[in-house]
């Protein structure tokens, strides 16, 4: 009789204990991730960052699959599609992926308005999507976007680092900003206003160029007039290189600061190897390609990597190591999750403590604290193009915690 | 569309009833796709009259379309008026700019006018972005998608998707008075010969006029609901590559048809799609062979593609049927 | 204040220059064929690639140019055939469909092939700069608009002086009445498209170093260029090369000194430049004929 009343109640609480609910697009064996990235048309360079995450997740995969924190060893599938950097077609693509396909997360998703686009859709349907590929401040507000987190510096933070390293070696520079008219340039350009603030470094001009722009030489003849002994440059691939070229050529020869997303080695050697000495730049990704990191066990890596898939991007070309760090990011997430669901991985992913990746600079980690912390990577090294390589200039600079608002 | 009255009927009527099965026999996102596709149906439905009948090139159809899909997005935003509400008000305000162009457009046919219709669109980013105080600029405007009411038996994507199936309806309803009758003949008459046309009497530049602001109205409505379905709108929305993807639906379903907008609209919104999931590095190169190789096969467009193989089906039949009944051969006449 | 005046009037020149030359190209196929394929930037992107990959693999700069100048003429001779002959008779949207079908997919075979970096290609003149008055002038720059004035003689005397030059225009302004005098209409056609190609290859050769080498190199160039056609006369290849420097002067001075304007929307430019010449004088500077029709 007590038996049989223990096996009812026990009945009873198991049926009225809503079931964890299984999410989808994870097996035993398998979980399915999504990514979306501008894959053809006029900013289709981005898109290798896309190609950048299939070479890590084949890699891992290649290695029989990342041991995730629930004890299973599991291989990645990633879902790549192309959003030609339309918002209405990233939301399309969005929901095939997750209703289709059944993705179980988005990763590495490129693109400000793209991700703002799926943000009312994601949240309600509790999807995460982490370690977008957009510095706007807003992804680092666990209230605003709670099934949200960005991965690169804040777009505030870099230019933040710019105007201290500007303080400490260069206090009375004149600063001239060409940025791009995005969300990107216009937060860089408010940012370092901000970041200048109370100290003797003055923005003298700023210019704002477009992709539809063939040329910048416009542009760049008005900040050469304002007198400007610095010249930053925040905008995308070609226009940088076209700027960086006429700094040296028109005889201006200012200091030049590049965007990280700009500065990669191909850009410089389009510019001219001789037109980009000097070229600073500030970055988290290890310099691939310069002697002092050639024993680099994470450049190792990345370069074997690299040679054994051959992706569709040079070995050099920034964006595609980009991808390939976020998708270490994930799988050190997937590594960390309690439990295979959805909201496991966001926990994961908002409490990561110093967590190092194989091409993140030494002694930058990624770093988050949930209700404190909601910006995976805040410090960024100052790095100088010698005519071959880049070379790291002074100190990390570190704004862990303290990236700032607009 | 075939002359015989009894056909056309059961034609449309198997086409709404397909159309209004949607719902019921796809998955929720594909509803949703098909949701964005009706609102580009009726973009190119607008282009089409204006392609069609007035015999203009526009590849602005895609501002117009911008004009809406903001003064919808805006209105919900800043002042909080009902989505459905600010339709009226978009397609107003996507005629006022149609009037604006169309006056110097009177003066400029053939492909001048697209030139200098493609500059504006070009132009539509930048004015977005430039005009941050009501666009917010590269932010974009977030609304949130209505709500279906109490008694609606399906879920929201649904009630969007049968939204923009109405509102194709009625672009179809005042398409197809334009097209026929006293309206419908004016309009041929100016597109085949201006001189003539004038000379009985009709004004040529009223009619064209006409044409064009209507032609805007409807990309104006278009866009309205594109932000409803959507949910954001940003100036990436609205780059010049929507201009082109509505002017080669136009051309690809066939201009002077109103149901080649649908087909042109299903087109131009899965052939990419498909093209990427063929091969993703090469879509572009697809798309591009895809276009070309559809033009080479059926310059009118799908529905002149049909419509060449209905009157070759008619001939064919017509001509088997008169050695059976040579005396049925009079009552047997197909037309286009 | 002055001197940033004429130093922007330079940078429009220089930008003029770059328009100019899609410009030609443009004209040059309306002139000869009576299509306008606005694609053509990107057919003449793709032997630029071919160009600088002959490079690559050895072959001495000049030398692969050399080389591809006739082969260019044979990729717009061979597109010709396949692709617009057969579709000869079919109205303007057709075309503009087909020549949309170009611009998506030539664009694309150069992504696939080559990627989407920009990458440097070496300049034709000399890196020599002067500077006059505090103002700076380029040894490239007016190369590139001897060499656009070069072709533009050339090509204007191809037209009004050789039979070869009237038989073509013969075959594009009456293509049913033509063959009724003689004239190999298609053949004429196909002729048109190759030097077009060609002539699209060498401008592109002119201004890729300016612009970068990437698939999409000419795409912000082409309502540049078709707004320089259009001011000029579509039937002027000396009213391209002004139109084009007329737009990049405009543009230079409106982005710099036109606060409204600004850099934001300083490629309304072409759209006004088009407005007013469409309004005031619809056959463009130079333009004999009427385009347009009532």
């Amino acid at each position: 009789m007590r038996n049989a009343f223990t096996l009812l109640a026990f009945a009873t609480l198991a049926a009225s204990t809503p079931a964890l609910a299984q999410s989808p697009g994870i097996t035993d064996t398998t979980i399915k991730l999504g990514t979306q990235a501008p894959m053809s048309g006029v900013v289709a360079m981005i898109g290798m960052i896309a190609e950048g995450q299939k070479l890590k997740f084949d890699a891992v995969n290649a290695a029989g699959g990342v041991k995730m924190g629930d004890g299973k060893t599991r291989k990645v599938e990633l879902i790549i599609m192309d959003d030609a950097n339309e918002p209405p077609r990233t939301v399309t693509n969005a929901r095939r992926m997750a209703e289709q396909n059944k993705v179980f997360a988005f990763v590495g998703a490129v693109g400000t308005p793209q991700n703002q686009a799926i943000k009312a859709y994601t949240t309600q349907n509790k999807i995460p999507n982490i370690f977008i590929y957009s510095g706007i401040y807003e992804w680092g507000d666990e209230k605003q976007n709670p099934w949200a987190i960005g991965m690169v510096p804040s777009f505030t933070t870099e230019a933040a680092i710019y105007a201290k390293y500007l303080q400490d070696n260069k206090p009375e520079a004149k600063v001239a900003m060409l940025y791009i008219n995005t969300d990107f340039g216009q937060n860089f350009l408010d940012g370092f206003k901000a970041a200048i603030k109370g100290s003797k470094v003055t923005l003298v001009a700023a210019q704002s160029n477009a992709n539809t722009d063939p040329t910048v030489d416009t542009q760049l003849t008005n900040l050469q007039a304002s007198g400007a002994d610095t010249l930053i440059v925040a905008t995308a691939g070609k226009a940088a290189a076209q700027a960086v070229r006429f700094a040296a050529e028109s005889g201006w020869k200012p200091t030049v600061f590049v965007t990280y997303a700009a500065s990669s080695v191909i850009t410089l050697k389009a510019a001219g190897l001789e037109n980009s000495k000097g070229v600073l730049t500030g970055q988290f990704v290890k310099p691939v390609g310069s002697p002092a990191f050639d024993n680099d066990p994470g450049v190792k890596q990345y370069l074997a990597d690299y040679e054994k898939f051959k992706p569709r991007f040079d070995r050099h070309d920034s964006l595609g190591q980009m991808g390939y760090l976020i998708a270490d990011g994930v799988v050190k997430v997937l590594e960390q999750m309690k439990a295979p669901t959805r909201e496991a991985m966001m926990a994961a992913a908002r409490n990561m403590d110093k967590v190092e990746l194989g091409l993140l600079y030494p002694g930058i980690t990624m770093t988050t604290k949930a209700g404190s912390d909601d910006f995976p990577i805040e410090a960024m090294q100052l790095f100088r193009f010698n005519g071959e390589a880049y070379e790291p200039v002074g100190k990390l600079i570190d704004y862990e915690g303290r990236t700032p608002k607009l | 569309m075939i002359a015989r009255p009894h056909l056309r009927i059961i034609a449309t009527a198997a086409i709404a009833l397909a159309l209004v099965s949607v719902p019921a026999l796809f998955p929720d996102f594909l509803v949703y796709q098909f949701s964005v596709a009706l609102t580009y149906a009726i973009a190119i439905l607008g282009l089409n009259l204006l392609m069609g009948f007035n015999g203009q090139i526009s590849v602005a159809q895609g501002v117009f379309f911008a004009i809406g899909g903001y003064t919808t997005a805006i209105l919900a935003t800043r002042y909080g008026a009902n989505v459905f509400a600010t339709l009226p008000i978009a397609v107003a305000t996507a005629s006022l700019l149609g009037l604006a162009v169309g006056v110097p457009a009177l003066r400029w046919q053939g492909l001048p006018l697209a030139f200098i219709t493609f500059g504006l669109a070009v132009l539509v980013p930048p004015l977005a972005l430039k005009l941050e105080a009501i666009t917010k600029g590269a932010t974009g405007i977030s609304m949130a998608k209505p709500a279906p009411p109490a008694w609606f038996p399906g879920n929201q994507d649904t009630m969007l998707y049968l939204c923009c199936l109405a509102g194709l309806a009625l672009c179809v309803m005042i398409a197809a008075r334009l097209t026929r009758g006293d309206t419908g003949r004016s309009l041929r008459a100016v597109r085949d010969n201006g001189l003539i046309a004038e000379s009985l009497g009709i004004n040529l530049a009223k009619v064209r006029l006409a044409t064009f602001v209507t032609c805007s109205g409807m990309a104006g409505f278009a866009g309205g609901l594109f932000a409803i379905v959507n949910g954001f709108v940003s100036p990436e929305s609205f780059q010049m590559t929507k201009s082109f993807d509505f002017l080669v639906g136009a051309i690809v379903g066939g201009i002077t048809s109103i149901s080649g907008a649908l087909i042109g609209a299903l087109f131009v919104m899965f052939l990419p799609d498909w093209a990427a999931d063929m091969n993703i590095a090469l879509s572009g190169l697809i798309y591009g062979a895809v276009l070309i190789a559809m033009m080479l096969l059926a310059r009118d467009g799908v529905v002149g593609l049909i419509r060449t193989l209905a009157t070759g089906l008619g001939a064919y039949l017509a001509q088997r049927n008169a050695h059976e009944q040579p005396e049925d051969r009079q009552s047997r006449q197909f037309q286009t | 204040m002055m001197q940033l005046f004429l130093q922007q009037i330079v940078e429009g020149l220089a930008a003029g220059a770059i328009y100019a030359s899609l410009a030609l190209a443009l004209v040059l196929i309306y002139r000869a064929t009576r299509i306008i394929n606005f694609a053509q930037g990107e057919m003449a992107t793709l032997c630029v690639y071919c160009a600088w990959q002959l490079n690559q693999w050895g072959v001495p700069f000049i030398l692969g140019i050399v080389i591809m100048v006739p082969a260019s003429f044979l990729f717009g001779a061979l597109t010709f055939r396949l692709m617009i002959r057969p579709v000869l008779g079919a109205s303007d949207h057709t075309m503009v469909v087909i020549c949309i079908g170009f611009f998506v997919g030539f664009e694309a075979i150069a992504l696939s092939v080559w990627g989407a970096d920009p990458r440097a290609f070496p300049r034709l003149f000399p890196d020599h700069a002067w500077t006059i008055g505090g103002v700076r002038f380029t040894a490239n720059n007016l190369g590139i608009l001897a060499t656009l004035c070069v072709l533009t003689l050339g090509l204007s005397a191809l037209f009004r002086f050789t039979r070869i030059g009237l038989a073509m225009r013969a075959a594009a302004a009456e293509r049913e009445k033509s063959p009724l005098v003689g004239i190999p209409v298609e053949t004429m056609l196909m002729l048109g498209w190759g030097l077009a190609a060609s002539v699209g290859f060498i401008a592109a050769v002119l201004i890729a170093p300016s612009l970068f080498l990437s698939p999409p190199m000419m795409v912000p160039v082409v309502i540049y260029a078709l707004a320089a056609a259009t001011l000029g006369g579509w039937d002027s290849p000396a009213g391209a090369i002004v139109g084009g420097l007329i737009v990049g002067v405009a543009e230079s001075l409106c982005a710099t000194f036109v606060s409204v304007i600004g850099n934001e929307l300083k490629v309304g430019v072409p759209f006004a430049v088009m407005a007013v010449i469409l309004l005031a004088r619809p056959r463009g500077l130079f333009g004999s004929t009427a385009v347009i029709r009532a």
